[in-house]
């Protein structure tokens, strides 16, 4: 654990400097799944990590943590992001959508129900990430070709599906 | 951990700059930093946000010279009308990057800072022999961006400067724009080797050929002198078959999991051979 460590010494030597502590940690706000949030955040603190061990919406996964996966996309002001690449304090008057958002007065959104129909789901470790992908598409630009489907999906990484279901199960919600 | 700061106008920003902290960095799109500093590559002691500056978000044609602002996305690169039309190779080179939500954040200022030979604007924008304005708190430079990149993550870039804007002239309307990029799939891959190239053919003469890789040397390069084995010949199998040669030359690839050197050395003689074919619509 050695980064642990010089990561703690490091913090002791900024509470040493004088009038750095306002930039050490920040108190944010934004509307989080449509409600307000007001909360207080480390300068080091991702999204993903706000999103799940502060606020406690673990829909949202982390896969690798560096971008590559996808299955930590959240929609930022309208846009698919990879949240383990945002810092929860640039989110600051943010609009931010987790895939808690989709299920709406105990019914599911017809993506979550067309990955059913179509069986785009196994482990489902990748679905959130893929459902929110789908989602900022279909927000922007309702009648998708496929092609348009699968480069919006081209960020996010199944291992056991398959893509022809997801691919499948989008333009099935996006017929309806 | 590390201070954050959020400053309200590019001057706030240079301002923070000038105070000359250790380890201070710049964030805008954070698609490299953030991976860099979880990995431990990084120290970070002040970190200084700019992609949210509206100074830095300029997309304009003024005087016959395109100006952009460091902190656009790819996103806005890719759907620019302006872009689409004046310079649609640029544009298929941001849509080359990543995935949607790396395009969503990544900025054109970020791609060159981080000054990776594997930079996909850079090949397009050396031919387009871009200008960058590097700004600091008492001063102001413009420098090519052939003469930006100092090696793999290394550039002309001072601690106390940002890059605000990057430029370049319209090319000319009936030249031909060619970006190619090889990498392992067609989505989220990184460049094994790419090659932007500008230029036309007028009865069957190469003129204003301009070449650029990436992926093939510790920087994105300008291939200078394969550009000047070309200028105003026809295309033939020989000149061809020397360009080639030339390109070799100036090329320096490297072995890694993506490529091996043979096969760089390899792809980069087809990329070439494709685009002045393209440009000179045949081979004598
Ligand atoms: C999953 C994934 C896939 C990727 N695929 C590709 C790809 O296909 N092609 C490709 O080229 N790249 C790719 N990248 C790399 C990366 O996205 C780019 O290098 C990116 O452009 C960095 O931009 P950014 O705005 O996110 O920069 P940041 O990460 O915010 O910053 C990068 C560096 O530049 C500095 N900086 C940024 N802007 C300025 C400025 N205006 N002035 C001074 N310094 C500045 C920062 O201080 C930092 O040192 C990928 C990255 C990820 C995570
Ligand atoms: S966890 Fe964010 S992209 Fe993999
Ligand atoms: S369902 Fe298992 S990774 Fe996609």
């Amino acid at each position: 654990m050695p980064r642990v460590t010089q990561r703690s010494i490091k913090f002791k030597m900024y509470f040493q400097r004088k009038g750095s502590k306002e930039a050490l940690f920040r108190e944010i706000s934004f509307r989080l799944n449509g409600e307000p949030v007001r909360v207080r955040v480390r300068s080091d603190q991702r999204l993903i990590d706000l999103l799940r061990d502060t606020l406690g919406l673990r829909g949202t996964k982390e896969g690798c943590g560096r971008g590559d996966c996808g299955s930590c996309t959240v929609i930022l002001n309208g846009l698919a992001v990879t949240s383990c690449l945002v810092l929860a304090a640039t989110v600051e008057g943010a609009e931010i959508l987790t895939v808690e958002s989709l299920f709406r007065n105990g019914r599911l959104d017809p993506l979550q129900e067309a990955f059913l129909e179509k069986g785009a789901v196994q482990c489902g470790y990748c679905t959130p990430g893929l459902l929110m992908s789908a989602k900022a598409l279909l927000l922007e630009n309702p009648h998708p070709s496929l092609e348009e489907i699968k480069i919006a999906v081209s960020g996010n990484l199944c291992r056991c599906t398959g893509y022809k279901k997801i691919f499948e199960a989008i333009q099935l919600a996006a017929e309806r | 951990m590390f201070e954050f700061y959020q400053p309200s106008s590019l001057s706030e920003l240079l301002h923070l700059l000038e105070e000359g902290i250790p380890d201070t960095c710049l964030l805008a799109g954070g698609t490299d930093l953030l991976v860099e500093y979880r990995s431990g590559a990084r120290n970070i002691s002040r970190l200084i946000r700019l992609a949210h500056l509206s100074e830095l978000q300029d997309l304009k044609c003024e005087d016959g010279r395109i100006k952009l602002g460091a902190a656009l996305t790819y996103r806005t690169v890719e759907r620019s009308s302006l872009l689409r039309e004046k310079v649609p190779f640029l544009v298929q080179a941001a849509q080359s990057i990543g995935s949607p939500q790396v395009r969503n954040l990544g900025t054109i200022g970020g791609n060159l800072v981080t000054a990776s030979p594997a930079a996909d604007l850079a090949p397009p924008l050396l031919v387009l022999e871009a200008q960058l304005t590097l700004k600091k708190k008492s001063s102001s430079r413009e420098i090519p961006l052939s003469s930006f990149f100092m090696g793999p993550k290394r550039t002309l870039l001072d601690p106390q400067e940002v890059v605000t804007e990057i430029s370049f002239a319209l090319p000319p309307e009936n030249c031909y724009q060619i970006f190619y990029k090889l990498g392992q799939r067609n989505a989220m891959a990184i460049s094994i080797a790419s090659l932007a190239a500008l230029g036309q053919a007028q009865r069957g003469f190469l003129t204003g050929i301009k070449i650029a890789v990436g992926s093939v040397a510790p920087t994105p390069l300008r291939l200078f002198h394969t550009e000047g084995l070309l200028q105003g010949e026809r295309l033939t199998q020989a000149l061809l078959k020397e360009a080639n040669r030339r390109a070799q030359e100036e090329i320096s690839p490297i072995s890694d999991i993506r490529g091996s050197v043979e096969y760089r050395r390899e792809i980069v003689g087809v990329l070439l051979e494709r685009a002045l074919s393209e440009i000179a619509g045949e081979v004598l």
